[in-house]
């Protein structure tokens, strides 16, 4: 399946059955590139079996001419433009892998399993944004929060409400109370051992 | 096996006590210099003095003149920049190359050639493009004899190439935008070797582009970041220092009672940031050449004058090196001078032209290109059904042992 350039975060640089980074110019970013947004790509040699991930850190990269440019009292306009259009400044994400799925005949990766992939996606591959369909789908079961929770090296709460709150607006307006409240519901089973972290978790997908 | 910096200790603490030993003091020759410069002889004096150094019974005089005839800067002036005009066009140019390789199986060289303009004055994403070129048939890489092209040759061309490229985008942006300065990386008294393959053809080709340049419109200038070697300015002080008589008995081609003091030391003590100095030419047969010679002309006599730069917190002395045509409109010149204060202002601490830093970055080719491109090189004979490894024992052998090597480093 040929991806559209508006659909595409990414490509792949590194990756494991973990996770993975994907590389973009800096003018690519966009909400695309949104803390807790839910991302596909296919995993090695298998077009069809797609990894799911959240991405949990969104890096700009620097060079010395950028470093020296910060040091101005201001930045000239065109040097602004040209740095960011035409220097193409590297900009990383990464992505914590929650589950993976088969594409159905329309080219929708449903049947998720909540589990690390079995390999994970190759250097280039095109990594792109979930569909609303997708996510509302992958979010029909809460397995993927344990996922989340016990990642090391990542910031988990905040990545867990981050992906909720994106989530839920995958789900008709008059449902997403409910969703909300299910997802608590299942957060309080899993953290039921440390209180502290149930409440600021929950504090954080409370409707404003 | 890596440098055994045990024994290499003892070498460098011996060339540091020959550091303190040096005499890095000027002593009191800049004070003289300072003091000539500020009080030169009368316009009349000085153009005696010139006629008497281009004369016959005079060689080797190889310091600054000043401007003929109205265009005439007292030599001791300096110039605060005006402000810029509203809107300019800068081009800027710069090169990189691979060379040829005498081990390589395949021969050639590639010159690539960054072009950035700079749109001042109007809000304007910046255009870029590299201009690269394969160069490999033999009549490129060869030499009459058959022999591979040295490094000297590639480099005359690619300085050929960025005058041409530059020639070419300002002739297809002039009337676009004026002013439109084309911003050149180096001094523009370009010379070349009789040892460099086809010499003549190009000079030939390097002073066509120039005429480009001149019709297009363009206001060349030839950046000369850090000129330490010149010293033009301090030999025409010490040659107004002198009698007639002293004249004829003296050598001329060093700086007499000012040895060792150099033009940027002068300009260091005399200009503010900003300021730029009088434009004068330097006396010498290559400039004559540029003049009189073999596709010159009176317009493309090489003049220059010193600019110290800052960002506000380092400030250097740079030379701009400029074409008579340029040289003789004084509003030509200050605009340039303006619009030169102002990119060397655009990139934080670095006093330097941002348009030629994005030029010298656009046409870098590094390790790693060198590396794809002889790889595509390898792919293309192979498909054609030549080995392109043409095995060299010694070639693998200096690959293998200077390729990465694990490191074992002291666990933080």
């Amino acid at each position: 399946m040929v991806s559209t350039q508006q659909e595409i975060v990414g490509r792949i640089l590194r990756a494991s059955t973990k996770g993975f980074t994907c590389g973009t110019s800096s003018r690519q970013v966009d909400t695309r590139h949104d803390f807790g947004a839910f991302v596909k790509v296919p995993i090695a040699n298998d077009g069809d079996c797609c990894v799911i991930g959240l991405i949990y850190a969104v890096e700009i990269k620097d060079d010395q001419l950028v470093n020296e440019l910060v040091m101005a009292d201001s930045v000239n306009p065109n040097v602004l433009l040209d740095q960011r259009e035409n220097r193409m400044v590297p900009v990383e994400i990464d992505v914590l892998n929650v589950g993976y799925g088969y594409r159905d005949t329309n080219g929708a990766v449903i049947n998720g399993f909540h589990s690390l992939p079995p390999r994970p996606p190759m250097s280039l591959s095109d990594v792109e944004l979930c569909s609303i369909y997708e996510v509302f789908m992958f979010t029909q079961r809460y397995d993927f929060f344990r996922t989340v929770i016990n990642a090391s090296d990542v910031p988990s709460d905040d990545l867990l409400a981050a992906a909720l709150r994106y989530a839920a607006q995958a789900y008709p307006e008059n449902q997403r109370y409910e969703f909300m409240v299910h997802c608590g519901q299942h957060l309080a089973r899993l953290l039921a051992n440390d209180l502290k972290r149930l409440s600021h978790v929950l504090a954080l997908i409370r409707p404003a | 096996m890596s440098l055994e910096f045990n024994k290499i200790v003892e070498q460098v603490q011996k060339f540091g006590a020959m550091l303190d030993a040096l005499d890095f003091d000027l002593g009191d020759r800049l004070s003289i210099a300072v003091e000539r410069f500020y009080n030169p002889p009368p316009l009349e004096k000085i153009q005696e003095r010139v006629e008497l150094v281009q004369g016959p019974s005079v060689s080797g005089y190889r310091g600054a003149i000043p401007l003929e005839g109205e265009n005439y800067e007292e030599i001791s002036a300096t110039f605060a920049p005006v402000p810029p005009p509203e809107t300019a066009v800068i081009i800027a140019a710069d090169g990189s190359q691979i060379y040829t390789s005498e081990q390589s199986p395949i021969h050639y060289y590639l010159i690539n050639i960054g072009l950035f303009v700079y749109h001042h004055g109007v809000d304007r994403t910046p255009l870029q493009l590299t201009i690269p070129k394969l160069a490999y048939h033999k009549s490129e890489v060869h030499d009459p004899s058959g022999k591979i092209v040295g490094n000297r040759t590639v480099d005359a061309r690619r300085t050929v190439r960025e005058m041409q490229e530059l020639g070419k985008l300002a002739w297809e942006m002039r009337g676009e935008i004026n002013p439109l300065v084309a911003l050149y990386d180096n001094h523009l008294l370009f010379g070349v070797s009789t040892d460099v393959v086809d010499h003549k053809k190009i000079m030939r080709a390097y002073r066509a582009a120039m005429v480009h340049l001149h019709d297009s419109g363009a206001i060349l200038a030839g950046y000369v970041d850090n000129p330490t070697r010149s010293r033009v300015v301090v030999r025409m002080l010490y040659l107004l220092s002198l009698s007639d008589d002293e004249v004829l008995r003296a050598d001329l081609s060093g700086g007499g009672d000012l040895e060792g003091l150099k033009d940027v030391h002068l300009f260091n003590a005399v200009l503010e940031p900003g300021e730029r100095s009088a434009v004068m030419v330097q006396n010498s047969p290559r400039n004559l050449d540029y003049k009189r010679g073999e596709g010159g002309g009176p317009s493309y006599e090489i003049a220059f004058f010193y600019m110290k730069v800052s960002s506000g917190y380092r400030s250097s002395i740079v030379r701009v090196d400029i074409p008579m045509w340029v040289a003789r409109n004084p509003n030509t010149v200050d605009q340039l001078h303006a619009l030169l204060v102002e990119q060397c202002s655009m990139q934080g601490r670095n006093p330097y032209p941002y348009a030629l830093t994005r030029a010298d970055e656009l046409a870098y080719v590094g390790g790693r290109d060198k590396s794809k491109l002889d790889e595509m090189i390898r792919l293309e004979a192979r498909k054609k059904g030549i080995d392109p490894t043409n095995f060299s024992a010694k070639a693998w052998g200096k690959q293998l042992v200077r390729g990465d090597k694990r490191r074992f480093e002291m666990k933080k």
